[in-house]
């Protein structure tokens, strides 16, 4: 199984060199910072950009709970990172790196665990919006292969963590279940929500 | 340190990072905010008539604002030297996102002042479909002040 990591981790960042443009814009998308901000700026839309006051609050709900499943699938990733720690793959191979050398545990990524998190919470309230955010998930997760951070085991753990969070949060919905509500509620009183 | 930079914090001399990710988020913000609002119909929440116009505004700002930020300097540090840690990139995207919010309900509020003058009876977000944000900010509280009793029944219910 673990050669298999290996194998496909060598395959897909074998690429890296073949289009030399293709590796530039990789290094921008994979960063730390774009893939976050594009996940965080459809929470934002799906806040505003409702059509009636039910469909409003019915994705103002699943955006809270989109960021409670975040919260708690990085919650997970930490737990694990203090149970298990697992080497770059450029610790132990010969990678083409397009990215700084970060000195935490491969596996989980947490990347994944809060991308797929967001994506699926979105997914949950709004199937279009979803289905193009896990897209952006999944290319955000092979590009962290391409780039010679993770192996790909490590995103598919991650992932299955933030899809668990997700779950886990709206499994617990049952029990906080009016106070999302009224949050939206309060928020309605400032013209936020 | 690595030119100059702080070392895994925020407020140390001179993170040009942060910076350069705080004024992106804000420009891009105020971009994404306007493509909502033109999508939601938040009318008071647009800075221009023209349909065309706002989404055109919505969908350069944020494209021009990542442009910008990857291609004026290496963003794929180590927040050991002097990138962010991911506390810090969200505390920053908030950040970004506030100060856009702001500008955007100001700047609305003040043109779209002559333009919208008959808002609906509506709350919350909606009102902004007919309204400016500071009008209607004024008519919930003045309202909540006046009838707080009989509106917050409804707040512990379903």
């Amino acid at each position: 199984m673990a050669n298999l990591d290996e194998a496909i981790f060598l395959r897909i960042n074998g690429w890296v060199g073949t289009i030399p443009a293709l590796d530039h814009l990789a290094g921008w998308l994979v960063s730390d910072y774009l893939a976050s901000a594009v996940l965080g700026f459809s929470l934002v839309v799906l806040w505003l950009a409702g059509g009636d006051d039910k469909t409003r609050m019915r994705r103002q709900v699943g955006v809270l709970m989109a960021l409670v499943g975040m919260a708690l699938a990085s919650w997970l990733v930490f737990v694990s990172n203090g149970l298990f720690f697992r080497d770059r793959p450029f610790i132990d191979l010969d990678v083409n790196l397009l990215f700084y050398r970060p000195t935490d545990s491969s596996m989980p990524a947490n990347s994944a665990a809060a991308f797929f998190g967001l994506a699926s919470a979105i997914w949950w309230v709004h199937r279009r919006a979803g289905m193009a955010l896990l897209a952006v998930a999944g290319l955000h997760a092979f590009l962290r292969v391409y780039t010679g951070v993770h192996y790909p085991s490590d995103l598919v753990v991650g992932a299955l963590i933030g899809v668990v969070g997700v779950a886990s949060a709206y499994r617990l919905k049952g029990l906080i279940d009016p106070l999302p509500a009224m949050a939206v509620k309060a928020a309605r009183i400032l013209c936020l929500a | 340190m690595a030119n100059g930079q702080s070392v895994g914090c925020i407020h140390g001399p001179m993170n040009t990072n942060a910076i350069d990710y705080y004024i992106a988020v804000t420009v891009s913000a105020v971009g994404v905010l306007q493509l909502a609002a033109s999508f939601g119909g938040l009318r008071g929440l647009l800075f221009l008539t023209s349909p065309l116009a706002t989404r055109l505004i919505g969908l350069i700002l944020p494209l021009a604002s990542v442009v910008w930020f990857f291609a004026t300097g290496t963003r794929n540090i180590s927040d050991h030297l002097g990138g962010l840690n991911s506390n810090q990139v969200a505390l920053l995207f908030f950040l970004g996102n506030l100060t856009a919010w702001v500008l955007t309900v100001t700047v609305t509020s003040i043109v779209n002042s002559g333009r919208l003058t008959d808002p609906q009876q509506a709350v919350g977000l909606s009102r902004l479909r007919s309204d400016t944000f500071y009008r209607a900010l004024r008519h919930s509280i003045r309202r909540w002040t006046r009838e707080w009793r009989t509106l917050t029944k409804p707040y512990f219910s379903e």
